[in-house]
């Protein structure tokens, strides 16, 4: 579905990205991981197409449809906006469709018509995910959705995700820095910081050992994603 | 019936049809000017209009033309130099304000023997407008309206979470879509209610729906009524009492803000079950 192959970006002269590559296959449920600054989001806009590479090259299966799940959600809240009107944005008017995808992320029918700054962190992105459901897309990209959300809400919109990528098939890219809860969702877990690491356990990865004691890194800089099995048995090769 | 008194005079039909066409457009594109957190750039842009206008006097063509465009210009300006990202938006607004305020007053006082006072466009003037301008405006407002129509849900999403518009459609486009019509609705407010009132026409209607709306579309239809009583209330009161009529529009609409507030204030429980 994304093939990735030695990609770069510069944005105003400062490299953000260099040589990733990376692919990410039709069914799967990908992680990306990595710390601040590492480049998640920019990688992120390049596949959405906000961007366009400096170097290498990024191969998308055309006429796929995405969905995209922000990060910070963006809703000012100054001006009120009903559910219903922020599942429009996605550009489904048909109301049955809309109370179908509320129904799929487990919200009530009678949410629709209320004002989408009174609900509680957790329906609101709730809401965000059936916004991105309702163009029924081939590929959903998370853009750490789960910041500020409380932790009973996660494992139940991380149980929503799986259940996704399950039963409807949906092709899914979380981004998070929250390792711990992904590593047993996902198929792969792709480990960022400017580059692609490879050879380290993401959870290596996640304790900043990724970036510099991987030997692997410093003698091998193509990059390969991380395989990671569901069994956990995945083991940093340092 | 005295109000009635009022539609023998043409130039108050006049500034009743075009009052109220100017406070449609302005009040639903107040609720994406609000929500884009942009209410500074409408006022930036008035005040650069004034260098059209300044330009108009200047070369003695048409000051509401040359204020178009000079908006059209100052609101490309502004999108080009946002995109680089590297300096704070609302700093750049107020140099392109400022910068145009100066502008317009040297432009001005290079010709100070001319008729035309720039005092009619910083706080202006709807009961000389003419029937040219009549229709002009009127259907400048049309233009902004049925373009808000057509293009409401991408505008909606422009505003609200751009980054999910530029997967779905081209979010350059709307946003350079999004700036004319800001255009339009500052070359039709600074003959109106002048440059320097214009941004109160965008915003107060908006503040005073929002208390009592859950929607976007209940919003914008609570701001227009706020906003077309206000101008009707305004003209009214400026007519009979022979009042500045900008003065006595923007008074009625804080008029209006303050009671909405106390209104809310004794019956906010009934909204919060609503």
């Amino acid at each position: 579905m994304i093939k990735a192959n030695k990609l770069g970006l510069k944005l105003n002269g400062n490299v953000i990205l260099d040589d990733v590559s990376f692919s990410i296959k039709k069914g799967e449920y990908v992680g990306l991981i990595g710390p601040n600054g590492a480049g998640k989001t920019s990688l992120i806009k390049l596949i959405l197409g906000f961007y366009k590479p400096s170097k290498g090259s990024l191969a998308i299966e055309p006429n796929i449809r995405i969905g995209y799940v922000p990060q910070s959600y963006t809703l000012s809240g100054v001006v009120p906006i009903s559910v219903k009107e922020v599942l429009l944005m996605s550009g489904v008017s048909s109301e049955k469709i809309q109370l179908e995808n509320l129904d799929k992320v487990g919200l009530a029918a009678s949410l629709l018509r209320q004002n989408f700054h009174q609900l509680s962190g957790g329906q609101k992105q709730r809401v965000i995910i059936a916004r991105a459901l309702c163009s029924k897309p081939d590929l959903i990209v998370f853009d750490e959705p789960l910041n500020g959300v409380d932790f009973e809400t996660k494992l139940k919109i991380y149980d929503l995700l799986s259940a996704l990528n399950k039963t409807d098939k949906v092709t899914i890219l979380f981004v998070s820095h929250e390792v711990d809860h992904i590593i047993d969702k996902c198929h792969h877990i792709l480990c960022l910081n400017k580059t692609m690491h490879t050879g380290c356990h993401p959870l290596d990865f996640a304790k900043g050992k990724g970036a510099t004691d991987c030997p692997v890194l410093s003698l091998a800089p193509q990059v390969v994603p991380v395989h990671h099995t569901h069994d956990n048995k995945s083991s940093c090769s340092c | 019936m005295f109000l009635l008194e009022i539609f023998q005079y043409d130039f108050m039909v006049r500034a009743l049809v075009v009052g109220v066409f100017t406070a449609i457009c302005t009040a639903m594109l107040g609720n994406f000017v609000v929500s884009a957190r942009q209410a500074i750039v409408s006022d930036m842009l008035a005040h650069t209009a004034l260098v059209g206008v300044g330009l108009g006097v200047f070369l003695q063509v048409s000051p509401s033309f040359l204020a178009f465009v000079s908006t059209l210009v100052s609101a490309l300006m502004l999108w080009w130099l946002n995109r680089k990202k590297n300096q704070a938006p609302e700093a750049i607004s107020m140099l392109l304000l400022t910068g145009g305020l100066a502008a317009a007053l040297l432009l001005v006082h290079l010709n100070k023997n001319n008729p035309v006072s720039l005092e009619t466009y910083l706080f202006g003037s709807i009961l000389t407008i003419t029937d040219t301008e009549m229709y002009l405006f009127v259907g400048m407002s049309l233009l902004v309206i049925a373009t808000l129509l057509c293009f409401w849900r991408s505008f909606l999403t422009l505003v609200f979470d751009k980054d999910f518009l530029g997967i779905k459609a081209h979010r350059t486009f709307y946003e350079i879509m999004f700036m004319f019509l800001i255009a339009l609705v500052v070359g039709v407010g600074l003959k109106v209610i002048g440059g320097l009132l214009i941004g109160a026409l965008l915003v107060i209607p908006v503040l005073i729906a929002q208390p009592f709306s859950r929607s976007f579309k209940g919003n914008n239809i609570g701001s227009i009524v706020v906003n077309v009583m206000a101008m009707i209330i305004g003209i009214l009161l400026s007519f009979y009492r022979d009042v500045p009529a900008s003065s006595s529009i923007i008074l009625t609409l804080i008029g209006f803000y303050l009671l909405s507030g106390l209104f809310h204030f004794y019956f906010k429980k009934f909204f919060a079950a609503a």
